[in-house]
C-alpha cells in the first residue's frame, strides 16, 4: 500500500487519492472530446503536487487559483490540497489588482494561473506565479505524466483546505476558512441525502470557484460519479445540446440557469427522463419557473436547496416529493446540521413567528480569516447567523422572508454595496450614494444605486461609464436613481431597507 | 469604421472595459474568458442596440458569436454592413 493509499478519509485529498481500486479505470472528468479516469487523474494530482513543492509549497501555505472549470483546475485544486496546503480559488476574471488585495490579506504564497489568464488579467506580470500551466491541458497532461509523484501529506481534519472569498459587508472581501473536515462532513451529508452512486453523472456550468460548484466536484468525486465540465452556457442551446448527447443523471444550477433554459432554448420541447434529479440553490427560484420545469420533466426529482459558503455549502433541501405541498420552503435541515429560527434573544421562535436563520453543525465554516470581530459576529453563541430572516411552519419546514443583511444577491454572486458605493463616491460632486438589489426575473437581483448630488450635476451616464471602468460586469448597477436624500439611522447607518421597499418596483427582466 | 472596428470597439466596450482584446479576431471568446453568461447577455442587448437588429434566441451559438470572424459574418448576413 503507497503512503497515498493509507491517507485516512479526515483529508480531502483522499478524495482523489484514496478513491476504491475499482474505480481506477471509471470516468472521473470529461470535458469535450477529453476524458480522465480516476487513475489518471490522481497521477496527474501527484505530478501537479511535485511541481508545486519545488515551488515552495509546504503544509499550510496558501497558494491562489486563478482557473477556470476544467481538468486543470481539479488537478491543482487537488494538489494544493495534497501537499497539506490551503487552496484560494478566486474568479479568473479577476484583475490582478483585486488578486493582489486576496494575496496580501492571507499572505498568500502564489498563484496557479494559465499564460491567456496571465496575458489577459495580468500583463505587468505582478502577481507571483508559482505555477504556470499551458492553455491546453493536453500540453499539461504530457508535462505531469513525464514527472515524479509527489509525496502525500496528511494533514489535521482543522486544517484549512479552503478559503472561500465573499463580499464583507464593509465592501473588503471576506476569506471563508472550511475545514477539510468542514467540507468532508457537508460532502458526505449531500451524498447520503441525494442518494448519489458511481452510476451518477453531471454535466455542471456551475463555476468550482464558488461553494455550490465546488459542492458539485466534491461529492462527484465522493461517490465516484462522472463531471462533464461545460463552460459554454453564455451559449445556452450549445448547453442544451450537450445535456442531450451525455445524458448525465443529474443537473444543477441557480435559478437564472433554469430561467435561461426554459426562456432562450427549446428546453420545453425536449425529452428530460435520463435525468434522475435536477438540483437548484443559491437564492429563491420563482414558482412559475418550478412549475415550468415540473411540466417538462415528470419524472425527474426537482430539488431545492438552501445554503451559504460559511456552511461549506449546504444547510437544506426540500425533497421533490414535497414540492407541490411546501411549495416557496427551503425544506429542513440536511443530515447532521441543526437548523434554528432564532429571535432577538437568540431563543428559538415558535412557528409562524419570523426570526434570523442559525445554523449548527460540523460543516460550519471555522470563521473569517483574519478577522476574528467578524467570525465572533457570524458564530456568537456557538451558532452560524446566516443574515437570512425566516419562518417555520408548524410541520418544521422553514421559509425565507427576506434577508437581514445588506447585501445585493445578484446572478448568485454576493455583493457588497459598499464595494459599487465607494467607486462611485471616488466621483467629484457625489454628496451620498446607497447601492441596493432590486428584483429582476433573470438574476434574482439586479443593482441600483441612488445618488444625492446637486440636480445640475448629477450625470447617470457619466456614473455609468465610471463604474464600468472599475467594477466587473456583475456589479454594474442597472438603475442611476437621482435622490434628495439617503435614509440613515440615528447612528448615521444606512436604512437600505427603506430604499429597496421604495424601488422594489423598478423589477424588470433581463433577458 | 468598418463593421469589423465597429464589433471591435463594440466588445471592448462592453466587456473588456474599453480595453484592448487579447485575442485574434478568429479566436475563442469563450476561451479567453473575455465572455461568460452575463457578458453575453450585455454583448447581445448592446449589438442589438448599436446596429437595430434582434439576435434571436436560435441564433445564441458560438457559430454566430463566439469570435470577431464570426460576429463579421454574422452581422453581415443579417445585412449589416456598417
Amino acid at each position: 500500500m503507497t503512503a497515498a493509499e493509507s491517507l485516512p478519509p479526515s483529508n480531502l485529498a483522499s478524495l482523489v487519492l484514496s478513491h476504491p481500486p475499482a474505480w481506477a479505470e471509471r470516468t472521473a472528468l470529461r470535458q469535450l472530446e477529453s476524458s480522465l479516469t480516476y487513475a489518471e487523474l490522481r497521477q496527474c494530482v501527484l505530478a501537479c503536487a511535485a511541481h508545486l513543492s519545488v515551488a515552495g509549497v509546504r503544509p499550510g501555505s496558501r497558494v491562489v487559483l486563478l482557473i477556470e472549470n476544467s481538468f486543470d483546475y481539479v488537478i491543482a485544486l487537488f494538489a494544493v490540497l495534497t501537499l497539506g496546503a490551503t487552496a484560494i480559488p478566486l474568479n479568473p476574471d479577476n484583475s490582478a489588482a483585486a488578486v493582489s488585495v486576496v494575496l496580501a490579506d492571507c499572505a498568500g504564497l502564489g498563484c496557479i494561473l494559465r499564460e491567456r489568464t496571465r496575458a489577459k488579467v495580468d500583463p505587468a506580470s505582478t502577481l507571483p506565479c508559482l505555477l504556470p500551466l499551458e492553455n491546453s491541458f493536453e500540453d499539461n497532461r504530457r508535462r505531469w505524466y513525464s514527472s515524479a509523484a509527489a509525496s502525500p501529506v496528511e494533514p489535521q481534519p482543522d486544517a484549512l483546505a479552503l478559503l472561500l472569498y465573499t463580499s464583507g459587508t464593509t465592501g473588503r472581501p471576506k476569506g471563508v476558512m472550511l475545514t477539510h473536515a468542514n467540507l468532508l462532513a457537508n460532502t458526505a451529508s449531500i451524498v447520503e441525502y441525494m442518494e448519489m452512486t458511481e452510476a451518477d453523472s453531471t454535466v455542471t456550468v456551475l463555476p468550482f470557484f464558488h461553494s455550490f460548484g465546488n459542492s458539485i466536484l466534491l461529492t462527484h468525486l465522493a461517490a465516484g460519479a462522472c463531471i462533464y465540465i461545460e463552460n459554454r452556457f453564455a451559449f445556452p442551446a450549445k448547453v442544451v445540446e450537450v445535456l442531450q448527447q451525455v445524458r448525465p443523471t443529474g443537473f444543477s444550477g441557480v435559478p437564472a440557469t433554469f430561467y435561461i433554459l426554459l426562456h432562450r432554448t427549446n428546453f420545453l420541447q425536449r425529452d428530460w427522463s435520463f435525468l434522475r434529479y435536477i438540483n437548484q440553490a443559491g437564492g429563491g427560484m420563482r414558482v412559475e419557473t418550478i412549475q415550468r420545469l415540473r411540466q417538462v420533466m415528470p419524472s425527474t426529482s426537482i430539488v431545492i436547496m438552501y445554503g451559504q459558503t460559511e456552511a461549506s455549502a449546504r444547510l437544506s433541501y426540500l425533497p421533490t416529493e414535497l414540492l407541490e405541498t411546501r411549495l416557496g420552503s427551503i425544506g429542513k435541515a440536511i443530515p447532521g446540521v441543526e437548523l434554528r429560527v432564532a429571535g432577538p434573544n437568540g431563543q428559538e421562535t415558535a412557528p409562524g413567528e419570523i426570526g434570523e436563520l442559525t445554523a449548527r453543525g460540523a460543516n460550519i465554516m471555522a470563521g473569517y480569516w483574519n478577522d476574528p470581530a467578524g467570525t465572533a459576529e457570524a458564530l456568537r453563541g456557538g451558532w452560524l447567523h446566516t443574515g437570512d430572516m425566516a419562518r417555520r411552519d408548524e410541520d418544521g419546514f422553514l421559509y425565507i422572508v427576506s434577508r437581514k443583511s445588506d447585501f445585493i444577491k445578484s446572478a448568485s454572486y454576493r455583493i457588497s454595496p459598499g464595494e459599487i458605493e465607494d467607486v462611485i463616491a471616488e466621483m467629484g460632486g457625489i454628496e451620498d450614494v446607497a447601492a441596493i438589489g432590486v428584483p429582476d426575473t433573470l438574476f434574482g437581483e439586479t443593482i441600483a444605486v441612488c445618488v444625492v448630488c446637486p440636480a445640475d450635476r448629477f450625470d447617470a451616464e457619466a456614473i455609468r461609464a465610471h463604474c464600468q471602468s472599475r467594477l466587473p460586469l456583475y456589479k454594474l448597477p442597472r438603475y442611476i436613481l437621482h435622490v434628495p436624500e439617503i435614509p440613515r439611522t440615528a447612528s448615521g447607518k444606512k436604512k437600505y431597507y427603506i430604499l429597496r421597499e421604495q424601488y422594489q418596483g423598478l423589477e424588470g427582466s433581463s433577458s | 469604421m468598418s463593421l469589423r472596428n465597429s464589433i471591435v470597439k463594440l466588445v471592448q466596450d462592453t466587456l473588456c472595459r474599453g480595453k484592448a482584446l487579447p485575442v485574434g479576431d478568429s479566436e475563442s471568446l469563450l476561451d479567453a474568458g473575455v465572455i461568460d453568461s452575463l457578458g453575453m447577455m450585455e454583448l447581445v442587448k448592446a449589438i442589438d442596440k448599436h446596429f437595430h437588429i434582434t439576435v434571436e434566441d436560435e441564433e445564441l451559438s458560438p457559430d454566430n458569436l463566439d469570435s470577431i470572424d464570426a460576429l463579421t459574418a454574422y452581422l453581415k448576413s443579417k445585412g449589416v454592413n456598417e
